[in-house]
Protein backbone atom coordinates (compact mmCIF):
# COMPACT_ATOMS: atom_id res chain seq x y z
CA UNK A 1 0.00 0.00 0.00
CA UNK A 2 2.89 2.25 -0.96
CA UNK A 3 2.82 4.61 -3.58
CA UNK A 4 6.22 3.33 -4.95
CA UNK A 5 5.47 1.97 -8.81
CA UNK A 6 6.11 -1.80 -8.86
CA UNK A 7 8.71 -3.09 -11.33
CA UNK A 8 5.65 -5.06 -13.02
CA UNK A 9 3.79 -2.70 -15.04
CA UNK A 10 -0.18 -2.63 -13.83
CA UNK A 11 -1.27 0.06 -16.17
CA UNK A 12 -4.83 0.48 -14.92
CA UNK A 13 -4.36 -0.22 -11.95
CA UNK A 14 -7.01 1.95 -9.62
CA UNK A 15 -5.04 1.42 -6.29
CA UNK A 16 -5.61 4.39 -3.95
CA UNK A 17 -3.10 6.16 -3.40
CA UNK A 18 -1.63 6.22 0.62
CA UNK A 19 -1.20 10.21 1.49
CA UNK A 20 -0.34 11.31 4.64
CA UNK A 21 -3.88 12.64 5.49
CA UNK A 22 -4.74 15.94 6.12
CA UNK A 23 -5.85 15.04 9.23
CA UNK A 24 -2.17 13.73 10.46
CA UNK A 25 -0.94 17.26 9.66
CA UNK A 26 -3.26 19.18 11.11
CA UNK A 27 -2.68 16.49 14.33
CA UNK A 28 1.05 17.32 14.41
CA UNK A 29 0.57 20.94 14.17
CA UNK A 30 -2.48 21.26 16.81
CA UNK A 31 -0.23 18.70 19.01
CA UNK A 32 3.12 20.88 18.69
CA UNK A 33 1.30 24.07 18.97
CA UNK A 34 -0.36 22.77 22.43
CA UNK A 35 3.02 21.52 23.31
CA UNK A 36 4.36 25.13 23.46
CA UNK A 37 1.20 26.81 24.67
CA UNK A 38 1.60 26.89 28.27
CA UNK A 39 4.77 29.12 27.54
CA UNK A 40 2.29 32.05 27.62
CA UNK A 41 -0.65 31.46 29.65
CA UNK A 42 -2.10 31.70 32.99
CA UNK A 43 -1.41 28.80 35.49
CA UNK A 44 -5.11 28.66 35.95
CA UNK A 45 -5.55 27.93 32.42
CA UNK A 46 -2.74 25.25 32.25
CA UNK A 47 -4.72 23.36 34.72
CA UNK A 48 -7.66 23.30 32.68
CA UNK A 49 -6.09 22.50 29.14
CA UNK A 50 -3.98 19.32 31.24
CA UNK A 51 -7.52 17.74 31.62
CA UNK A 52 -8.65 19.13 28.59
CA UNK A 53 -5.69 16.88 27.28
CA UNK A 54 -6.15 14.14 28.84
CA UNK A 55 -9.57 13.80 28.29
CA UNK A 56 -8.99 14.25 24.42
CA UNK A 57 -6.64 11.18 25.05
CA UNK A 58 -9.43 8.98 26.83
CA UNK A 59 -11.93 9.98 23.96
CA UNK A 60 -9.49 9.31 21.60
CA UNK A 61 -9.41 5.92 23.51
CA UNK A 62 -13.16 5.76 23.40
CA UNK A 63 -13.25 6.36 19.66
CA UNK A 64 -11.45 3.51 18.77
CA UNK A 65 -14.19 1.25 19.93
CA UNK A 66 -17.18 4.29 19.73
CA UNK A 67 -16.07 5.33 16.14
CA UNK A 68 -14.32 2.35 14.37
CA UNK A 69 -16.25 -0.74 15.27
CA UNK A 70 -20.02 0.99 15.50
CA UNK A 71 -20.73 -0.22 18.95
CA UNK A 72 -21.75 2.32 21.03
CA UNK A 73 -20.22 1.82 24.54
CA UNK A 74 -21.55 4.25 27.27
CA UNK A 75 -19.64 3.04 30.37
CA UNK A 76 -16.30 4.02 29.89
CA UNK A 77 -15.96 5.23 32.99
CA UNK A 78 -15.83 1.56 34.14
CA UNK A 79 -12.13 1.68 32.60
CA UNK A 80 -11.31 5.45 32.92
CA UNK A 81 -12.29 4.52 36.94
CA UNK A 82 -10.09 1.10 37.23
CA UNK A 83 -7.25 2.90 35.74
CA UNK A 84 -7.72 5.80 38.27
CA UNK A 85 -7.91 3.68 41.43
CA UNK A 86 -5.44 1.50 40.44
CA UNK A 87 -2.92 4.17 39.75
CA UNK A 88 -3.83 5.47 43.11
CA UNK A 89 -3.93 2.73 45.27
CA UNK A 90 -0.62 1.51 43.91
CA UNK A 91 1.04 4.67 44.51
CA UNK A 92 -0.38 5.47 48.42
CA UNK A 93 -0.80 1.99 49.79
CA UNK A 94 2.14 0.09 48.27
CA UNK A 95 4.86 3.36 47.50
CA UNK A 96 5.13 1.56 43.65
CA UNK A 97 5.63 4.22 40.61
CA UNK A 98 1.84 5.38 39.63
CA UNK A 99 3.35 4.70 36.09
CA UNK A 100 3.07 0.98 37.27
CA UNK A 101 -0.42 1.50 38.61
CA UNK A 102 -1.45 2.29 35.42
CA UNK A 103 -0.33 -0.70 33.78
CA UNK A 104 -1.92 -2.63 35.93
CA UNK A 105 -4.89 -0.56 35.23
CA UNK A 106 -5.06 -0.72 31.50
CA UNK A 107 -4.38 -4.64 32.36
CA UNK A 108 -7.42 -4.89 34.49
CA UNK A 109 -9.64 -2.29 32.43
CA UNK A 110 -8.64 -4.69 29.11
CA UNK A 111 -9.52 -8.03 30.77
CA UNK A 112 -12.93 -6.56 31.70
CA UNK A 113 -13.19 -5.66 28.88
CA UNK A 114 -12.91 -8.47 26.96
CA UNK A 115 -15.05 -10.25 29.04
CA UNK A 116 -17.82 -7.57 29.01
CA UNK A 117 -17.99 -8.01 24.71
CA UNK A 118 -17.64 -11.86 24.84
CA UNK A 119 -20.51 -12.14 27.11
CA UNK A 120 -22.44 -9.41 24.74
CA UNK A 121 -21.63 -11.04 21.62
CA UNK A 122 -22.72 -14.45 23.09
CA UNK A 123 -26.03 -12.96 24.32
CA UNK A 124 -26.35 -10.49 20.70
CA UNK A 125 -26.32 -7.33 22.88
CA UNK A 126 -26.13 -4.59 20.11
CA UNK A 127 -27.41 -1.02 19.46
CA UNK A 128 -28.63 0.71 22.45
CA UNK A 129 -28.89 -2.24 24.14
CA UNK A 130 -25.17 -2.28 24.25
CA UNK A 131 -25.12 0.94 25.45
CA UNK A 132 -26.87 0.39 28.44
CA UNK A 133 -25.35 -2.84 29.14
CA UNK A 134 -21.64 -1.28 29.21
CA UNK A 135 -23.49 1.54 31.18
CA UNK A 136 -24.74 -0.72 33.77
CA UNK A 137 -21.25 -2.48 34.16
CA UNK A 138 -19.62 1.09 35.10
CA UNK A 139 -22.32 1.40 37.95
CA UNK A 140 -21.76 -1.80 39.29
CA UNK A 141 -18.26 -0.67 39.72
CA UNK A 142 -19.27 2.41 40.99
CA UNK A 143 -21.39 1.04 43.84
CA UNK A 144 -18.58 -1.99 44.16
CA UNK A 145 -16.23 1.08 44.76
CA UNK A 146 -18.33 2.86 47.41
CA UNK A 147 -18.39 -0.30 49.60
CA UNK A 148 -15.00 -1.46 49.57
CA UNK A 149 -12.98 -0.47 52.34
CA UNK A 150 -10.41 -1.17 50.26
CA UNK A 151 -10.94 1.40 48.34
CA UNK A 152 -11.76 3.82 50.69
CA UNK A 153 -15.54 3.67 50.44
CA UNK A 154 -17.49 6.82 49.16
CA UNK A 155 -14.55 8.59 50.50
CA UNK A 156 -12.05 7.74 47.88
CA UNK A 157 -8.39 7.30 47.62
CA UNK A 158 -5.90 10.46 48.46
CA UNK A 159 -2.86 10.44 46.21
CA UNK A 160 -0.12 11.35 48.93
CA UNK A 161 2.56 14.34 47.91
CA UNK A 162 5.88 12.90 48.22
CA UNK A 163 8.91 14.58 49.02
CA UNK A 164 11.53 14.60 46.38
CA UNK A 165 9.06 13.41 43.92
CA UNK A 166 9.76 12.89 39.95
CA UNK A 167 8.32 12.47 36.76
CA UNK A 168 8.49 8.80 38.15
CA UNK A 169 5.91 9.83 40.89
CA UNK A 170 3.84 11.51 38.01
CA UNK A 171 4.62 14.74 40.45
CA UNK A 172 6.51 17.65 39.20
CA UNK A 173 7.33 21.16 40.69
CA UNK A 174 6.60 22.71 37.64
CA UNK A 175 3.04 22.50 36.70
CA UNK A 176 3.94 22.54 32.72
CA UNK A 177 5.46 18.99 33.25
CA UNK A 178 2.17 17.33 33.76
CA UNK A 179 0.43 19.46 30.98
CA UNK A 180 3.22 18.15 28.57
CA UNK A 181 2.62 14.66 29.99
CA UNK A 182 -1.48 15.05 28.99
CA UNK A 183 -0.13 16.13 25.25
CA UNK A 184 1.82 13.14 25.46
CA UNK A 185 -0.54 11.09 26.06
CA UNK A 186 -3.40 12.95 23.93
CA UNK A 187 -0.82 12.39 20.80
CA UNK A 188 -0.58 8.34 22.18
CA UNK A 189 -3.81 7.82 21.97
CA UNK A 190 -4.21 9.42 18.48
CA UNK A 191 -1.59 7.95 17.15
CA UNK A 192 -2.91 4.26 18.41
CA UNK A 193 -6.72 4.85 17.25
CA UNK A 194 -5.28 5.57 13.36
CA UNK A 195 -3.11 2.83 13.70
CA UNK A 196 -5.63 0.61 14.45
CA UNK A 197 -7.82 2.16 11.73
CA UNK A 198 -5.31 1.81 8.85
CA UNK A 199 -4.71 -2.19 10.25
CA UNK A 200 -5.98 -5.15 9.29
CA UNK A 201 -8.15 -5.04 12.37
CA UNK A 202 -9.57 -1.90 11.09
CA UNK A 203 -10.98 -3.18 8.48
CA UNK A 204 -12.58 -5.29 10.13
CA UNK A 205 -14.21 -3.39 11.90
CA UNK A 206 -14.84 -0.78 9.17
CA UNK A 207 -16.85 -3.50 7.57
CA UNK A 208 -18.66 -4.74 10.90
CA UNK A 209 -19.74 -0.84 10.97
CA UNK A 210 -21.30 -1.46 7.43
CA UNK A 211 -23.17 -4.33 8.26
CA UNK A 212 -22.32 -7.38 10.15
CA UNK A 213 -23.51 -10.00 8.30
CA UNK A 214 -22.08 -8.93 5.37
CA UNK A 215 -19.19 -8.51 7.23
CA UNK A 216 -19.62 -12.33 8.70
CA UNK A 217 -20.16 -13.82 5.28
CA UNK A 218 -16.79 -11.81 4.12
CA UNK A 219 -14.84 -14.02 6.17
CA UNK A 220 -14.75 -11.41 8.95
CA UNK A 221 -14.78 -13.19 12.93
CA UNK A 222 -17.13 -10.79 14.15
CA UNK A 223 -16.44 -11.72 17.54
CA UNK A 224 -12.88 -11.63 17.76
CA UNK A 225 -12.67 -8.36 16.58
CA UNK A 226 -14.82 -6.18 18.72
CA UNK A 227 -13.70 -8.47 21.89
CA UNK A 228 -10.05 -7.37 20.89
CA UNK A 229 -11.18 -3.57 20.19
CA UNK A 230 -12.81 -3.13 23.30
CA UNK A 231 -10.31 -4.62 25.31
CA UNK A 232 -7.61 -2.23 23.46
CA UNK A 233 -9.96 0.40 23.78
CA UNK A 234 -10.16 0.05 27.63
CA UNK A 235 -6.93 0.39 28.32
CA UNK A 236 -6.15 3.28 25.71
CA UNK A 237 -8.92 4.95 28.45
CA UNK A 238 -7.60 3.01 31.71
CA UNK A 239 -4.26 5.43 31.11
CA UNK A 240 -6.15 8.89 30.80
CA UNK A 241 -8.12 7.28 34.08
CA UNK A 242 -4.63 6.98 35.96
CA UNK A 243 -3.08 10.51 35.00
CA UNK A 244 -6.18 12.34 35.65
CA UNK A 245 -6.13 10.64 39.23
CA UNK A 246 -2.58 11.35 39.64
CA UNK A 247 -3.19 14.84 38.64
CA UNK A 248 -5.85 15.88 41.10
CA UNK A 249 -4.40 13.57 43.62
CA UNK A 250 -6.99 11.65 44.68
CA UNK A 251 -10.13 9.15 43.37
CA UNK A 252 -13.63 8.77 44.49
CA UNK A 253 -16.51 6.25 43.16
CA UNK A 254 -18.03 9.42 41.60
CA UNK A 255 -15.30 11.08 39.95
CA UNK A 256 -14.07 7.67 38.74
CA UNK A 257 -17.75 5.94 37.66
CA UNK A 258 -20.21 8.20 37.42
CA UNK A 259 -22.59 8.12 34.34
CA UNK A 260 -21.95 11.71 33.81
CA UNK A 261 -18.06 10.50 33.32
CA UNK A 262 -19.27 7.91 30.73
CA UNK A 263 -21.10 10.58 29.06
CA UNK A 264 -18.62 13.10 28.76
CA UNK A 265 -15.82 11.09 27.42
CA UNK A 266 -18.29 9.74 24.52
CA UNK A 267 -19.63 13.26 24.00
CA UNK A 268 -16.44 14.71 23.29
CA UNK A 269 -15.64 11.88 20.46
CA UNK A 270 -19.13 12.29 18.88
CA UNK A 271 -19.18 16.19 18.84
CA UNK A 272 -15.59 16.38 17.08
CA UNK A 273 -16.28 13.49 14.77
CA UNK A 274 -15.29 9.83 16.47
CA UNK A 275 -14.17 7.92 13.13
CA UNK A 276 -11.88 10.87 12.74
CA UNK A 277 -8.66 10.85 14.23
CA UNK A 278 -8.80 14.34 15.47
CA UNK A 279 -11.91 14.50 16.01
CA UNK A 280 -11.79 13.35 19.85
CA UNK A 281 -9.33 16.50 20.31
CA UNK A 282 -11.44 18.98 18.68
CA UNK A 283 -14.19 17.47 20.18
CA UNK A 284 -12.50 17.96 23.84
CA UNK A 285 -11.10 21.15 23.30
CA UNK A 286 -14.51 22.72 21.85
CA UNK A 287 -16.06 20.75 24.91
CA UNK A 288 -13.49 22.37 27.47
CA UNK A 289 -13.99 25.92 25.72
CA UNK A 290 -17.93 26.21 26.16
CA UNK A 291 -17.63 24.90 29.61
CA UNK A 292 -14.95 27.76 30.48
CA UNK A 293 -16.62 30.42 28.24
CA UNK A 294 -20.07 30.02 29.56
CA UNK A 295 -18.68 29.71 33.64
CA UNK A 296 -17.27 33.13 32.76
CA UNK A 297 -19.79 35.13 31.24
CA UNK A 298 -22.99 33.81 31.63
CA UNK A 299 -22.74 32.32 35.65
CA UNK A 300 -26.15 33.44 35.98
CA UNK A 301 -27.07 30.69 34.55
CA UNK A 302 -25.95 27.66 36.96
CA UNK A 303 -25.94 24.87 33.97
CA UNK A 304 -25.48 27.33 31.04
CA UNK A 305 -22.68 25.08 30.04
CA UNK A 306 -24.83 22.15 29.43
CA UNK A 307 -27.79 24.30 27.59
CA UNK A 308 -25.40 25.87 25.30
CA UNK A 309 -23.34 22.35 24.66
CA UNK A 310 -26.79 20.68 23.92
CA UNK A 311 -27.73 23.44 21.19
CA UNK A 312 -24.39 22.41 19.98
CA UNK A 313 -24.36 18.81 19.56
CA UNK A 314 -28.16 19.14 18.09
CA UNK A 315 -26.62 21.73 15.74
CA UNK A 316 -23.74 18.98 14.59
CA UNK A 317 -26.49 16.57 14.41
CA UNK A 318 -28.03 18.03 12.43
CA UNK A 319 -25.98 19.90 10.20
CA UNK A 320 -22.65 17.83 10.61
CA UNK A 321 -23.59 14.32 11.60
CA UNK A 322 -19.72 13.59 11.70
CA UNK A 323 -19.06 16.16 14.30
CA UNK A 324 -16.60 19.20 13.88
CA UNK A 325 -13.93 17.45 12.31
CA UNK A 326 -16.95 16.17 9.52
CA UNK A 327 -17.20 19.73 8.99
CA UNK A 328 -13.26 20.04 7.65
CA UNK A 329 -13.26 17.17 5.81
CA UNK A 330 -16.21 18.36 3.68
CA UNK A 331 -15.04 21.85 2.87
CA UNK A 332 -11.64 19.62 2.29
CA UNK A 333 -14.08 17.45 -0.60
CA UNK A 334 -15.41 21.05 -1.65
CA UNK A 335 -12.24 22.28 -2.01
CA UNK A 336 -10.57 19.34 -3.83
CA UNK A 337 -13.64 19.34 -6.21
CA UNK A 338 -13.20 22.70 -7.47
CA UNK A 339 -9.64 22.87 -7.83
CA UNK A 340 -10.16 19.44 -10.14
CA UNK A 341 -12.22 21.73 -12.24
CA UNK A 342 -9.48 24.76 -12.39
CA UNK B 1 -19.91 -40.70 -3.10
CA UNK B 2 -16.53 -38.60 -3.24
CA UNK B 3 -18.14 -36.48 -6.35
CA UNK B 4 -20.86 -34.83 -3.13
CA UNK B 5 -18.70 -31.24 -2.30
CA UNK B 6 -21.39 -30.05 0.64
CA UNK B 7 -24.39 -31.55 1.42
CA UNK B 8 -27.67 -30.81 3.61
CA UNK B 9 -28.76 -33.71 5.95
CA UNK B 10 -32.42 -34.16 7.42
CA UNK B 11 -32.22 -29.93 7.69
CA UNK B 12 -35.54 -28.53 9.69
CA UNK B 13 -35.77 -25.00 10.29
CA UNK B 14 -38.54 -23.59 12.55
CA UNK B 15 -39.56 -20.13 13.03
CA UNK B 16 -42.08 -20.30 15.53
CA UNK B 17 -44.47 -22.32 14.42
CA UNK B 18 -43.51 -21.51 10.56
CA UNK B 19 -41.94 -24.77 9.31
CA UNK B 20 -38.84 -22.94 6.49
CA UNK B 21 -37.58 -26.55 5.84
CA UNK B 22 -38.43 -29.24 6.62
CA UNK B 23 -36.16 -32.87 6.15
CA UNK B 24 -34.85 -31.10 3.75
CA UNK B 25 -31.72 -33.48 1.90
CA UNK B 26 -29.56 -31.60 -0.55
CA UNK B 27 -26.51 -32.39 -2.44
CA UNK B 28 -23.85 -30.12 -4.12
CA UNK B 29 -22.00 -32.60 -6.83
CA UNK B 30 -18.69 -31.63 -8.06
CA UNK B 31 -18.13 -29.33 -11.00
CA UNK B 32 -22.01 -29.04 -11.34
CA UNK B 33 -24.28 -25.85 -11.50
CA UNK B 34 -27.29 -26.00 -9.51
CA UNK B 35 -29.93 -24.09 -9.96
CA UNK B 36 -32.84 -23.46 -7.12
CA UNK B 37 -35.96 -22.60 -7.68
CA UNK B 38 -39.40 -22.36 -5.99
CA UNK B 39 -42.33 -20.13 -5.50
CA UNK B 40 -41.39 -16.84 -2.75
CA UNK B 41 -41.54 -18.63 0.82
CA UNK B 42 -40.63 -21.56 -0.39
CA UNK B 43 -37.43 -21.16 1.88
CA UNK B 44 -34.82 -21.12 -0.84
CA UNK B 45 -32.98 -17.83 1.01
CA UNK B 46 -33.27 -20.02 4.35
CA UNK B 47 -31.45 -23.13 2.98
CA UNK B 48 -28.44 -20.70 1.78
CA UNK B 49 -28.77 -19.14 5.10
CA UNK B 50 -28.43 -22.74 6.84
CA UNK B 51 -25.44 -23.61 4.46
CA UNK B 52 -23.39 -20.53 4.87
CA UNK B 53 -23.86 -21.03 8.76
CA UNK B 54 -25.97 -17.52 9.38
CA UNK B 55 -28.46 -19.43 11.31
CA UNK B 56 -28.82 -22.92 12.98
CA UNK B 57 -31.00 -25.41 11.97
CA UNK B 58 -33.49 -26.58 14.40
CA UNK B 59 -32.41 -29.89 13.33
CA UNK B 60 -30.00 -32.03 10.92
CA UNK B 61 -27.03 -31.19 10.14
CA UNK B 62 -24.43 -30.33 6.95
CA UNK B 63 -21.73 -32.14 5.87
CA UNK B 64 -18.18 -30.29 3.87
CA UNK B 65 -16.50 -32.96 1.89
CA UNK B 66 -18.14 -34.91 4.66
CA UNK B 67 -17.07 -32.83 7.24
CA UNK B 68 -19.81 -32.07 10.14
CA UNK B 69 -19.84 -28.50 9.65
CA UNK B 70 -23.01 -27.78 11.22
CA UNK B 71 -21.65 -25.92 14.38
CA UNK B 72 -19.03 -23.64 12.82
CA UNK B 73 -20.04 -19.78 12.14
CA UNK B 74 -20.47 -18.14 9.00
CA UNK B 75 -17.32 -16.48 9.01
CA UNK B 76 -15.21 -19.65 9.37
CA UNK B 77 -17.53 -21.23 6.72
CA UNK B 78 -16.36 -18.41 4.13
CA UNK B 79 -13.04 -19.04 5.07
CA UNK B 80 -13.62 -22.93 3.94
CA UNK B 81 -14.62 -21.67 0.99
CA UNK B 82 -18.94 -21.59 1.32
CA UNK B 83 -19.22 -18.01 -0.09
CA UNK B 84 -22.70 -16.65 -0.75
CA UNK B 85 -24.38 -13.59 -1.73
CA UNK B 86 -27.25 -12.01 0.13
CA UNK B 87 -30.67 -11.43 -1.20
CA UNK B 88 -31.47 -8.28 0.17
CA UNK B 89 -27.52 -6.93 -0.37
CA UNK B 90 -26.24 -4.10 1.73
CA UNK B 91 -22.44 -3.15 1.09
CA UNK B 92 -20.41 -1.46 3.56
CA UNK B 93 -21.94 1.61 2.53
CA UNK B 94 -19.02 4.24 3.86
CA UNK B 95 -16.55 2.46 1.93
CA UNK B 96 -14.89 2.86 -0.99
CA UNK B 97 -15.59 -0.62 -3.77
CA UNK B 98 -12.07 -1.72 -3.50
CA UNK B 99 -12.11 -1.98 0.64
CA UNK B 100 -15.71 -4.08 -0.05
CA UNK B 101 -14.45 -6.42 -1.42
CA UNK B 102 -10.47 -6.34 -0.56
CA UNK B 103 -11.93 -6.83 3.51
CA UNK B 104 -12.80 -10.36 2.10
CA UNK B 105 -10.19 -11.22 0.49
CA UNK B 106 -7.64 -10.18 3.64
CA UNK B 107 -9.88 -12.25 5.82
CA UNK B 108 -8.81 -15.66 3.97
CA UNK B 109 -5.29 -14.42 4.78
CA UNK B 110 -4.13 -11.98 1.75
CA UNK B 111 -2.01 -9.00 2.69
CA UNK B 112 -3.60 -5.41 2.53
CA UNK B 113 -1.82 -4.89 -0.43
CA UNK B 114 -2.17 -8.10 -2.14
CA UNK B 115 -5.94 -7.99 -0.75
CA UNK B 116 -6.61 -4.81 -2.51
CA UNK B 117 -4.90 -6.23 -5.80
CA UNK B 118 -7.18 -8.98 -5.59
CA UNK B 119 -10.48 -6.53 -5.09
CA UNK B 120 -9.06 -4.81 -7.99
CA UNK B 121 -8.93 -7.72 -10.37
CA UNK B 122 -12.77 -8.72 -9.22
CA UNK B 123 -14.11 -5.51 -9.55
CA UNK B 124 -12.57 -5.32 -13.54
CA UNK B 125 -14.28 -8.68 -13.64
CA UNK B 126 -17.85 -7.92 -12.72
CA UNK B 127 -17.42 -4.46 -14.77
CA UNK B 128 -16.59 -1.60 -11.74
CA UNK B 129 -12.95 -1.19 -12.13
CA UNK B 130 -13.57 2.25 -13.32
CA UNK B 131 -15.50 3.15 -9.65
CA UNK B 132 -13.09 1.23 -7.49
CA UNK B 133 -12.36 4.05 -5.77
CA UNK B 134 -15.92 5.86 -5.72
CA UNK B 135 -18.11 4.92 -2.15
CA UNK B 136 -20.38 2.04 -2.21
CA UNK B 137 -23.21 4.33 -1.07
CA UNK B 138 -22.83 6.23 -4.55
CA UNK B 139 -23.72 2.95 -6.85
CA UNK B 140 -27.69 1.98 -8.01
CA UNK B 141 -28.88 -1.07 -7.53
CA UNK B 142 -27.68 -3.16 -10.37
CA UNK B 143 -24.12 -1.84 -9.70
CA UNK B 144 -24.64 -3.18 -6.22
CA UNK B 145 -25.56 -6.96 -7.01
CA UNK B 146 -22.51 -6.85 -9.22
CA UNK B 147 -20.18 -5.74 -6.18
CA UNK B 148 -21.60 -8.36 -4.40
CA UNK B 149 -20.78 -10.49 -6.65
CA UNK B 150 -17.21 -9.59 -6.37
CA UNK B 151 -17.22 -9.40 -2.88
CA UNK B 152 -18.41 -13.51 -2.69
CA UNK B 153 -16.08 -14.08 -4.91
CA UNK B 154 -12.59 -12.72 -2.79
CA UNK B 155 -12.97 -15.15 -0.32
CA UNK B 156 -11.76 -17.70 -3.59
CA UNK B 157 -15.20 -20.22 -3.23
CA UNK B 158 -15.29 -23.43 -3.50
CA UNK B 159 -19.17 -23.39 -3.29
CA UNK B 160 -20.60 -20.03 -4.24
CA UNK B 161 -24.21 -19.38 -3.38
CA UNK B 162 -26.15 -16.85 -5.38
CA UNK B 163 -29.61 -16.05 -3.97
CA UNK B 164 -31.45 -13.92 -6.91
CA UNK B 165 -28.53 -11.97 -8.13
CA UNK B 166 -30.47 -10.89 -10.83
CA UNK B 167 -33.37 -9.70 -9.40
CA UNK B 168 -34.72 -6.38 -10.03
CA UNK B 169 -32.25 -6.03 -13.02
CA UNK B 170 -32.65 -4.78 -16.49
CA UNK B 171 -32.76 -7.18 -19.27
CA UNK B 172 -29.45 -5.84 -20.44
CA UNK B 173 -28.19 -6.25 -16.88
CA UNK B 174 -29.37 -9.94 -17.03
CA UNK B 175 -27.76 -11.06 -20.14
CA UNK B 176 -24.11 -9.14 -18.91
CA UNK B 177 -24.41 -11.43 -15.67
CA UNK B 178 -25.55 -14.14 -17.06
CA UNK B 179 -22.42 -14.35 -19.52
CA UNK B 180 -20.40 -13.24 -16.07
CA UNK B 181 -21.74 -16.10 -14.13
CA UNK B 182 -21.05 -18.00 -16.89
CA UNK B 183 -17.49 -17.08 -17.49
CA UNK B 184 -17.22 -17.31 -13.65
CA UNK B 185 -18.25 -21.29 -13.85
CA UNK B 186 -15.66 -22.00 -16.36
CA UNK B 187 -13.12 -20.10 -14.82
CA UNK B 188 -12.63 -20.75 -11.48
CA UNK B 189 -13.82 -24.42 -10.87
CA UNK B 190 -15.93 -23.51 -7.88
CA UNK B 191 -19.30 -25.42 -7.33
CA UNK B 192 -22.14 -22.69 -8.21
CA UNK B 193 -25.54 -23.01 -6.47
CA UNK B 194 -27.81 -20.44 -8.08
CA UNK B 195 -31.29 -18.93 -6.50
CA UNK B 196 -33.00 -17.72 -9.08
CA UNK B 197 -36.69 -16.82 -10.06
CA UNK B 198 -36.03 -15.91 -13.85
CA UNK B 199 -36.14 -19.21 -15.07
CA UNK B 200 -34.90 -18.49 -18.36
CA UNK B 201 -31.49 -17.92 -17.18
CA UNK B 202 -31.78 -20.80 -14.47
CA UNK B 203 -32.59 -22.62 -17.39
CA UNK B 204 -29.09 -21.15 -19.26
CA UNK B 205 -27.15 -21.66 -16.81
CA UNK B 206 -28.20 -24.68 -14.71
CA UNK B 207 -26.69 -28.36 -15.00
CA UNK B 208 -29.50 -29.77 -12.41
CA UNK B 209 -32.47 -27.80 -10.98
CA UNK B 210 -33.81 -28.21 -8.05
CA UNK B 211 -37.54 -26.95 -6.73
CA UNK B 212 -38.40 -26.31 -3.61
CA UNK B 213 -41.64 -25.57 -2.67
CA UNK B 214 -43.05 -25.19 1.24
CA UNK B 215 -39.75 -26.02 2.98
CA UNK B 216 -39.31 -29.09 0.60
CA UNK B 217 -37.79 -30.86 -2.20
CA UNK B 218 -40.80 -30.74 -4.52
CA UNK B 219 -38.31 -32.04 -7.65
CA UNK B 220 -34.73 -33.11 -8.91
CA UNK B 221 -33.48 -32.97 -12.02
CA UNK B 222 -32.38 -31.82 -15.38
CA UNK B 223 -33.82 -28.12 -16.39
CA UNK B 224 -35.91 -30.29 -18.75
CA UNK B 225 -37.33 -32.62 -17.17
CA UNK B 226 -38.02 -30.80 -13.78
CA UNK B 227 -39.69 -28.05 -16.13
CA UNK B 228 -42.21 -30.40 -17.62
CA UNK B 229 -42.66 -32.29 -14.32
CA UNK B 230 -46.64 -31.64 -14.06
CA UNK B 231 -46.05 -31.31 -10.51
CA UNK B 232 -43.27 -27.78 -10.73
CA UNK B 233 -46.04 -26.76 -12.97
CA UNK B 234 -48.83 -26.42 -10.86
CA UNK B 235 -46.69 -24.76 -8.55
CA UNK B 236 -46.07 -22.31 -10.24
CA UNK B 237 -49.18 -21.50 -11.66
CA UNK B 238 -50.28 -21.97 -8.09
CA UNK B 239 -48.62 -19.44 -6.52
CA UNK B 240 -47.74 -17.17 -9.54
CA UNK B 241 -45.15 -16.04 -8.02
CA UNK B 242 -43.71 -12.18 -8.38
CA UNK B 243 -40.08 -11.32 -8.18
CA UNK B 244 -39.09 -9.42 -4.79
N1 LIG C 1 -35.54 -14.80 10.24
C1 LIG C 1 -36.80 -15.24 10.01
N2 LIG C 1 -37.71 -15.20 11.00
C2 LIG C 1 -38.97 -15.65 10.80
N3 LIG C 1 -39.41 -16.15 9.64
C3 LIG C 1 -38.54 -16.22 8.61
C4 LIG C 1 -37.19 -15.77 8.75
N4 LIG C 1 -36.56 -15.96 7.56
C5 LIG C 1 -37.48 -16.50 6.73
N5 LIG C 1 -38.66 -16.65 7.35
C6 LIG C 1 -39.86 -17.26 6.77
O1 LIG C 1 -39.49 -18.53 6.26
C7 LIG C 1 -40.13 -18.79 5.04
C8 LIG C 1 -39.09 -19.06 3.97
O2 LIG C 1 -38.45 -17.83 3.67
P1 LIG C 1 -37.26 -17.72 2.63
O3 LIG C 1 -36.27 -18.78 2.90
O4 LIG C 1 -36.79 -16.32 2.63
O5 LIG C 1 -38.03 -18.03 1.26
P2 LIG C 1 -37.54 -17.78 -0.22
O6 LIG C 1 -36.13 -17.33 -0.23
O7 LIG C 1 -37.74 -19.11 -0.89
O8 LIG C 1 -38.47 -16.76 -0.80
C9 LIG C 1 -40.99 -17.58 4.75
O9 LIG C 1 -42.31 -17.87 5.17
C10 LIG C 1 -40.39 -16.50 5.59
O10 LIG C 1 -41.35 -15.56 5.96
MG1 LIG D 1 -35.28 -15.63 -0.87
Amino acid sequence: MTTQATTSPAPRRVRPRRRPSLGIIVGIAVLAALALAPLTGSRHSLGIWTVALIFAGVSSGWAIAGGLSGLIPLGHAAFFGIGGYASAVVFAKYDLSPWLGIVVGMVIAAALAWLMTVLAVRFKVRGPYFALYTLAWAEMLRILASNLDYLGKTNGVLVPYKVDAGPADLQFSDPRGFYLVAVGYAALAMIVFLLVKRSPLGWRLSAIRGDEPTAAASGVDVARSLTRTMALSAAMTAIGGGLYAQYIQYIDPELAFNVSVSIDIAVRAILGGAVLVLGPLLGSVAMTSVTELTQKYMDALPSASLLVLGLAIIALAHWFPTGIGGLGVRLKRIWSRRSDRV
Amino acid sequence: MSDIVMSAVDVNVRFGGLRALADLDLEIRSGEVLGIVGPNGAGKSTLFNVLAGAIRPTSGRVLLQGRDITSSRADQRARMGISRTFQTVRPFLDETLVRNVAVAALAVGDGRAHAMDVAVDLLEQVGLADKAAARASELGHGERKRLELARALAVRPRVLMLDEVMAGLNPSEVREIVELIRSLCAASGSELVLIEHLLSAVRSLADRVVVLDAGRVLADGTPDDVFGDPKVIEAYLGTKYATS
